[in-house]
């Protein structure tokens, strides 16, 4: 999925009820199959950026097109819709159900998507054997290591299709062998050509993607290309 | 079913987390068993009340001697007459009948070697008629066996099949309290009554044979007035008929009470109830506390629930799902709970009712409050999830997805 943001400004009010600039003109351009690391300080913005391009937030200002679609002035059942099938998204905390098999969890999406399939479903053995997880489909979230549930998270956000994964601090909660993994996984969905956009604030995991953003008080202060064989730029 | 999604998200949770269920569902069906159980002794004790009221005669107006006293007993006080019976007679406009009887209770009787002890009653004929009493088998009283003290009796089935143990009573005779009497004819069957015990216990002689051979006393102790309909307001203002006449009969004068009771239809099935409606009312205002309790409890713990559930909503959010669908689902769950509550509350309330009616000797009955109380009680609790559930659909998906 192509990513065309521009201009985007948005503010909002601390705990305190104190406005927090979190974006204060963004302009970032995306091609499709990118592998995109968002680095920066504490409320540099990348989470809120995630969100705006996640269409979980609206920007204040400014325009947000996905595949050229402007996304941002779309009625929330539209946005909704879309999350449900364009978008995947991976957490810190992997947000599983934990009352919920492995199957259940990755089908979860399948109970949001009201239209019938925009693209053909995917088998969950099969999505489960591509993240490395075959023959997990009835265990519990309880019963799986961080690495393994984070793998239950990728494969749910994957399996309605999505060609744009948001993945929030994915491995923040992983051990570096296991970081290694899962960033690998990332970096060959996006080979099969998905855009990946992930938030991280460790230097070495935003040295595993294609691209390297760098977000300082609400702006894009540096857009690096990483130089690696086997990984388009 | 557009919005079985929902459902089933909903019902995902529930099962999930069996001890938070069963707790939620507790409250719920500890009140709805405790309301059925209240209403359906109560319809049963309705019914029963009623029976008693209709088998005395849904038109028929009784006055015992006495003052009115607590719980409408009236001691027996030698107050009523035949003069009383002539002035009702002529000065009720909306009376078809009024017949004096005089009653005696714990009168031995026997035939051959058997012997009881059952009630007698001094009638004439008429009475049969107001009470609808009369003869099954064998004849009924007649006004010439009034006229001539005729010692001839007609006797209840308990009677009947006690003195004289199956064989045919017609014809007999039997000794009631060492005066014999020949037995004309059997009652209908009329079973038990709350009102007046077992009514086939009794037999029936002419009310001047009563007098001049059993039990010499000059006052009556029942009048019965047989009103036009069983309308209330015929009933009401044949009370109003009756109330002055007794008392200038009786020289009762200002604001001296009566020494009469006047039992309308109403105040026999009151009586009939056997518990009083108090009791009632308490029973079924405990189980309205322990609705709105359960209702609060469901209410104040879904909505704590949403705090902690920040990141289920805020990743359902992110896959897809609109408010509304946060809304259903978890306005789904509270009904699901109490629903569960309300079935496990059935299966309680049902043989809870039967158990007390037996142990207590009350009575089980059905009528629409049975069906309409716990529906409103299961729908209330029902109800408590909404609010949480608009709290979970307002949150901001981006907010709670960052709680970690």
């Amino acid at each position: 999925m192509q990513i065309d943001a521009h201009d985007l400004y948005k503010t909002y009010r601390d705990s305190r009820g104190q406005p927090v600039q979190a974006l204060c003109g963004v302009d970032l351009h995306v091609r499709a199959g990118e592998f995109v690391a968002v680095s920066g300080p504490s409320g540099c913005g990348k989470s809120t950026l995630l969100n705006v391009l996640g269409c979980l937030d609206r920007p204040d200002r400014g325009s947000c097109r996905l595949n050229g679609e402007e996304v941002a002035s779309w009625p929330e059942t539209r946005r909704a819709a879309f999350r449900n099938r364009r978008l995947g998204f991976v957490f810190q905390s992997f947000h599983l159900l934990p009352f919920l098999s492995v199957k259940d969890n990755v089908e979860l999406p399948r109970l949001y998507a009201h239209d019938g399939p925009a693209t053909a479903p995917l088998n969950v053995s099969d999505l489960l054997d591509s993240v490395g997880l075959a023959g997990t489909e009835e265990r519990y979230p309880a019963e799986l290591s961080g690495g393994q549930q984070q793998r239950v998270a990728i494969a749910r956000a994957l399996v309605l299709g999505a060609d744009l994964l948001l993945a929030d601090e994915p491995t923040g909660n992983l051990d570096q062998a296991t970081a290694h993994t899962i960033l690998n996984l990332f970096a060959e969905l996006a080979r099969r050509g998905r855009t990946i956009i992930l938030v991280t604030h460790d230097p070495a995991v935003a040295g595993r993607a294609s691209r390297k953003l760098q977000m300082a008080a609400g702006k894009i202060v540096q857009d690096t290309a990483v130089d690696r064989p086997g990984v388009p730029a | 079913m557009r919005h079985a999604h929902n459902i089933r998200a909903a019902l995902q949770v529930v099962r999930a987390q069996p001890t938070r269920t069963a707790l939620l569902a507790l409250p719920v069906a500890i009140s709805t068993a405790m309301a059925l159980a209240t209403l359906i002794v109560d319809a049963g004790l309705t019914a029963r009340a009623q029976a008693a009221a209709r088998s005395f005669g849904t038109d028929v107006i009784s006055i015992r001697p006495g003052a009115q006293i607590i719980a409408g007993k009236s001691g027996p006080v030698g107050t009523l007459s035949d003069e009383d019976v002539a002035a009702l007679r002529s000065r009720l406009r909306d009376a078809v009948a009024v017949e004096g009887t005089r009653i005696q209770d714990g009168v031995p009787m026997s035939a051959g070697s058997r012997n009881g002890v059952y009630r007698v009653f001094g009638v004439r004929p008429p009475w049969a008629g107001i009470r609808d009493f009369g003869a099954e088998r064998g004849e009924f009283l007649s006004e010439a066996d009034v006229a001539s003290s005729a010692r001839v009796s007609v006797v209840g089935q308990t009677v009947a099949r006690e003195l004289f143990a199956g064989g045919d009573p017609i014809g007999a005779e039997i000794l009631v309290n060492q005066v014999p009497f020949r037995v004309k004819g059997v009652l209908v069957p009329k079973g038990a009554s709350p009102a007046e015990g077992d009514r086939d216990a009794r037999i029936v002689i002419p009310i001047s044979t009563f007098y001049n051979r059993l039990y010499r006393r000059l006052h009556l102790d029942q009048i019965v007035v047989q009103a036009g309909d069983s309308s209330p307001e015929t009933l009401a203002s044949l009370e109003q008929q009756i109330r002055p006449v007794l008392r200038e009969q009786h020289h009762i004068a200002g604001v001296a009470p009566d020494d009469f009771v006047v039992r309308l239809p109403d105040t026999i099935a009151e009586e009939a109830r056997g518990l009083s409606r108090s009791v009632f009312l308490l029973s079924l205002g405990l189980s309205a506390v322990g609705a709105l309790l359960a209702t609060l409890v469901i209410g104040v713990v879904t909505q704590q629930g949403i705090t902690v559930r920040q990141g289920e909503i805020g990743i359902r959010r992110a896959m897809g799902a609109l408010p509304g669908d946060i809304l259903r689902q978890v306005a789904i769950e509270g009904i699901a709970v109490s629903l569960l509550g309300g079935l496990v509350g059935l299966a309680l309330g049902v043989p809870a009712a039967w158990l007390l009616a037996r142990v207590q000797t009350l009575g089980v009955g059905f009528s629409a409050s049975v069906v309409i109380g716990p529906l409103l009680l299961v729908t209330l609790a029902a109800m408590a999830g909404v609010l949480p559930a608009r709290t979970a659909a307002n949150l901001d998906p981006a907010a709670a997805l960052r709680v970690r």
